[in-house]
């Protein structure tokens, strides 16, 4: 399995699984289901953008928090800015066999200090959004 | 007996009598096991066909008046209808509404050569009378594209 691909199934476990009461959403194309690649309301999403493979590697991921109630949106957003705060990696695993991650000697990165939410407005639902880039080791 | 349930035979009956392709049409219902829905991971998969009966009205969009191409997108209830979009038509006594609301289960038109296209639903209308669902307008995609 690639490292670009351990690194984004890590991540999005590590927001999936410490995020307790939380769905969270990742938007990816899916060709068996059409509605994969579309926010989803009252949900956590997670998109990968930009990749800049090199040694160490580059890979920017988007937190959009989106909640039809403002005050659970900001209470998402505190939890999810305490948990990227918390650490500033996790260790980073082979999600081949899901139920038997296997890990691969290495971690994803973050700059914990860089945790900024900027609101994109609109009228019906609360919109946070975060760009963060990830670091990880691409051998490739 | 009630008038949706007059309406539905009357509709069942009616569509065993069009032939509008040569393709007939089934619901394919997938099954996965294992794998990690979060990270896109499908583990096991596997599928049931079952062939829809009655046979639904099935055909292609048509964008054109006439000779003349018009538009190359509409809307077809709250779904973007693109040029090469299907439009199926069935009773309910062929597929329910839970069904099309699974997004497990897909379209698919074969031949009598065997060979497959698969659809996925794009959105779908229910006609109704008296609260019960008589009729479906249902928008297809060709996964083949």
């Amino acid at each position: 399995m690639t490292p670009l691909r351990d690194c984004r199934d890590t991540f999005l476990h590590f927001l999936s699984d410490n995020l307790s009461g939380i769905t969270v959403h990742p938007l990816r194309c899916d060709p068996n289901d059409p509605g994969a690649d579309v926010l989803m309301m009252n949900a956590v999403n997670v998109q990968y953008l930009n990749v800049d493979l090199e040694t160490v590697a580059t890979q920017q991921v988007v937190i959009d928090i989106v909640n039809d109630d403002e005050n659970t949106a900001i209470d998402w957003m505190t939890n999810i800015w305490q948990l990227l705060r918390s650490a500033f990696y996790t260790t980073l695993y082979s999600y081949t066999d899901p139920s038997l991650p296997v890990y691969q000697e290495s971690n994803v990165f973050w700059d914990r200090n860089a945790v900024k939410f900027r609101r994109i407005v609109n009228e019906n639902y609360t919109h946070y959004s975060c760009v963060l880039p990830l670091k990880f080791t691409a051998v490739i | 007996m009630a008038l949706s349930d007059k309406l539905i035979r009357v509709a069942d009956k009616l569509l065993n009598r069009f032939d509008v392709t040569d393709r007939a049409i089934y619901k394919r219902v997938y099954t996965r096991t294992g794998g990690d829905a979060l990270l896109g991971r499908p583990g096991t998969v596997s599928y049931v066909d079952t062939i829809m009966n009655p046979q639904p009205i099935f055909g292609e969009l048509s964008f054109h008046r006439g000779n003349t191409p018009r538009n190359s997108v509409g809307l077809i209830d709250s779904g973007i209808a693109l040029i090469g979009d299907y439009l199926l038509q069935c009773s309910p006594t062929s597929v329910t509404v839970t069904e099309l609301a699974n997004k497990e289960m897909t379209f698919i038109a074969k031949d009598s050569n065997g060979n497959e296209e698969q659809f996925f639903i794009v959105t779908y209308k229910a006609s109704a009378v008296n609260g019960v669902d008589v009729f479906f307008t249902v928008l297809l995609r060709s996964k083949s594209r």
